[in-house]
């Protein structure tokens, strides 16, 4: 029996929507608003939830669901094809190689690499996604969310979306690749659901908050080594478009200069500037405004 | 709900079903091939310690041929050192081809030479290696009394390593049956080292396509240079990959993993599998001078084991949802 490319979505462990990682995120949003009643009104109201830039939103991840089913995943370098290219080009250099350590350890290492590479590079893309002009006019249209919703994850643009696919298939590859030269069939990764036990964790922690108007903040060091909603929601303001680009981990924005804990950061506005919101109104203009020469 | 449930019921089935077809394509290579290979080598090995007491030179050269392939489809296979690590060198004990850099022939004439009892002069490992034997049984006369008694002392050097490998291998049938995740691993982990050492070692550095002799084919640098078997271990190992991966028998490993491969994955190995057998059937010692073809079908056969393992990792196509933030 076939999915629609939809309902895989809510029921697949690998996607953000799963409903599992839906139904933490609400818990944790109930505790934290028995805790903080003030936020109440915020969240709970309609406002929030049918605000024409989450409206926007729900449409846009209909149509982009089936941009990237039919259009981009054609296109996409698979991360096995990446694989098997390391694994060949190391064994040219360096000939055969097999490091011997229990299998534990090694499922423990490759799986560890395989999320710490990933945040990594996605760390350098988001950045890059920010500073350099033309990648810059894809990604507004993410930041041109006026409130933010789980929806908002996806709420990029196609050209967005392959460039993360590639970021995707060259990392897991290559990781995928050295660690197959050097421990051959040994290697394996411990999931929960069929997901790397890592990115499970992190989901059902909250990672939907992310893109949400519930303000939860991470005690003390915490926001130096993990990403807290908060941090991320900082992100999402006009004026700290520069800051916490990190995905999990805060380690790389504390290496990289550009960590901004939540306890300096006061009042949040969502979205882009007045000017440039217009052009990011529609669908159509989600879709074709990157396109345009004159980006406001 | 019930669709759910439905859902879950099938997905507990199969994985069930994957999981009792893999242990059985794993006993069947444990007991048909790894347990098979190790009793025909000590049955070859008898045969040709009986020929070398009786001094029948000819017959003693052909059952050398029968245990150098008996033997390759036990070491190409070799992972008994990884469930007890107690058996970890023994196959270097018996084979000593790429290990060391020394010149075993030299030693050997000098050994003979010399009045020393046989128990002390030949001392080191590889005295009483099949490489040693090789050299003495093609080189000298079987007829020699030195030589008949130096022959005889590596056939039982050899013969207690073999014994060892046999019983490690009988003893620890539970433990490898006991994790079929661990067990595939070892498997395959042994076949890619050695398919990697085939065309390498046995193929490229003997036709000259490795990087290291490049336009310098040589015959001499083949597995057994005095007695022209380094094409019956080629052939060997790719027969012992045949048991592994492609038998007549239903249930081997190539079964189960027709199960869990994509077609097209699948014929990454089988395709050059056949194709390197149907090279090889063709092929005369001579021809390992000209091997090229065969070197890329094991190249393909190599990256094929490969393609399984990226394959068995399940790498989700969740690239897309990698976005967003």
């Amino acid at each position: 029996m076939e999915q629609l490319p939809l309902t895989e979505y809510f029921i697949d462990p690998n996607r953000r929507l799963f409903w599992l990682y839906l139904l933490s995120s609400f818990a944790i949003s109930v505790l934290y608003l028995a805790l903080a009643p003030k936020q109440r009104r915020r969240n709970a109201t309609s406002k929030l939830w049918l605000h024409p830039s989450a409206i926007l939103d729900y449409k846009y991840f209909f149509v982009s669901v089936f941009i990237k089913t039919f259009m981009l995943l054609p296109l996409l370098l698979s991360a096995q094809q990446v694989s098997l290219y390391s694994y060949e080009l190391l064994s040219s250099q360096f000939g055969y190689m097999r490091l011997r350590l229990p299998r534990e350890i090694v499922i423990g290492l490759y799986t560890a690499a395989l999320f710490i590479v990933s945040d990594f590079t996605r760390y350098w893309l988001h950045r890059l996604l920010h500073t350099v002009p033309v990648l810059w006019r894809f990604h507004k249209v993410h930041h041109s969310a006026k409130v933010l919703t789980p929806f908002t994850f996806y709420r990029v643009h196609p050209v967005e979306n392959l460039l993360f696919g590639f970021r995707y298939a060259l990392s897991i590859g290559t990781v995928t690749g050295v660690f197959l030269f050097l421990f051959g069939a040994m290697i394996d990764i411990h999931t929960v659901l069929g997901v790397n036990i890592f990115i499970f964790i992190f989901s059902l922690l909250g990672s939907n908050l992310r893109h949400s108007h519930i303000p939860l903040r991470y005690p003390g060091f915490l926001e130096y080594l993990f990403i807290s909603p908060r941090q991320h929601q900082i992100h999402h303001s006009s004026s700290h478009f520069d800051k916490n680009y990190g995905g999990y981990l805060a380690i790389w924005d504390l290496i990289f200069g550009s960590l901004q804990r939540s306890l300096d950061t006061k009042i949040l506005r969502f979205g882009l500037h007045k000017t440039q919101m217009r052009s990011y109104t529609t669908l159509r203009q989600l879709l074709l405004t990157p396109f345009t020469r004159r980006t406001p | 709900m019930k669709k759910s449930c439905l859902l879950l019921i099938l997905l507990l089935t199969t994985s069930l079903w994957a999981e009792v077809t893999n242990k059985e394509a794993l006993r069947h290579t444990y007991e048909r091939v790894v347990l098979h290979n190790i009793d025909t080598s000590v049955t070859a090995l008898h045969g040709l310690e009986e020929a070398i007491r009786a001094k029948q030179a000819a017959d003693a050269k052909a059952r050398f041929g029968d245990l150098v392939t008996a033997w390759k489809k036990v070491r190409a296979l070799y992972f008994l050192g990884e469930l007890d690590p107690a058996y970890l060198d023994t196959p270097r004990l018996i084979d000593t081809f790429h290990h060391g850099n020394e010149d075993l022939a030299d030693q050997l004439d000098l050994i003979l030479e010399s009045d020393d009892p046989l128990e002390i002069a030949l001392f080191k490992n590889s005295h009483k290696s099949i490489n040693a034997l090789e050299y003495l049984l093609f080189t000298k006369k079987v007829s020699d009394p030195r030589v008949n008694a130096a022959m005889l002392r590596i056939c039982g050097a050899v013969k207690t390593h073999l014994f060892d490998i046999q019983k490690g291998y009988l003893q620890n049938k539970p433990l490898f049956l006991q994790d079929t995740n661990r067990a595939n691993a070892l498997l395959i982990n042994a076949l890619s080292e050695s398919s990697y050492k085939l065309k390498e070692w046995r193929i490229a550095d003997v036709a000259g396509i490795s990087d290291k002799y490049e336009g310098d084919p040589d015959l001499r640098r083949g597995e057994y240079p005095h007695s022209g078997n380094s094409l019956q271990a080629v052939k060997a190992i790719v027969s012992m990959y045949i048991q592994v991966l492609d038998s007549p028998q239903e249930g081997d490993f190539g079964d189960y993993l027709e199960s869990i491969l994509a077609a097209k994955n699948l014929q990454r190995i089988k395709t050059p599998l056949q194709q390197s057998h149907t090279l090889l059937a063709q092929m005369q010692e001579r021809d390992l001078l000209t091997s090229r073809k065969l070197y890329e079908q094991l190249h393909t056969l190599h990256l094929g084991i490969y393609v399984y393992l990226i394959d068995a990792l399940k790498m989700q196509a969740k690239i897309l949802d990698a976005d967003g933030d």
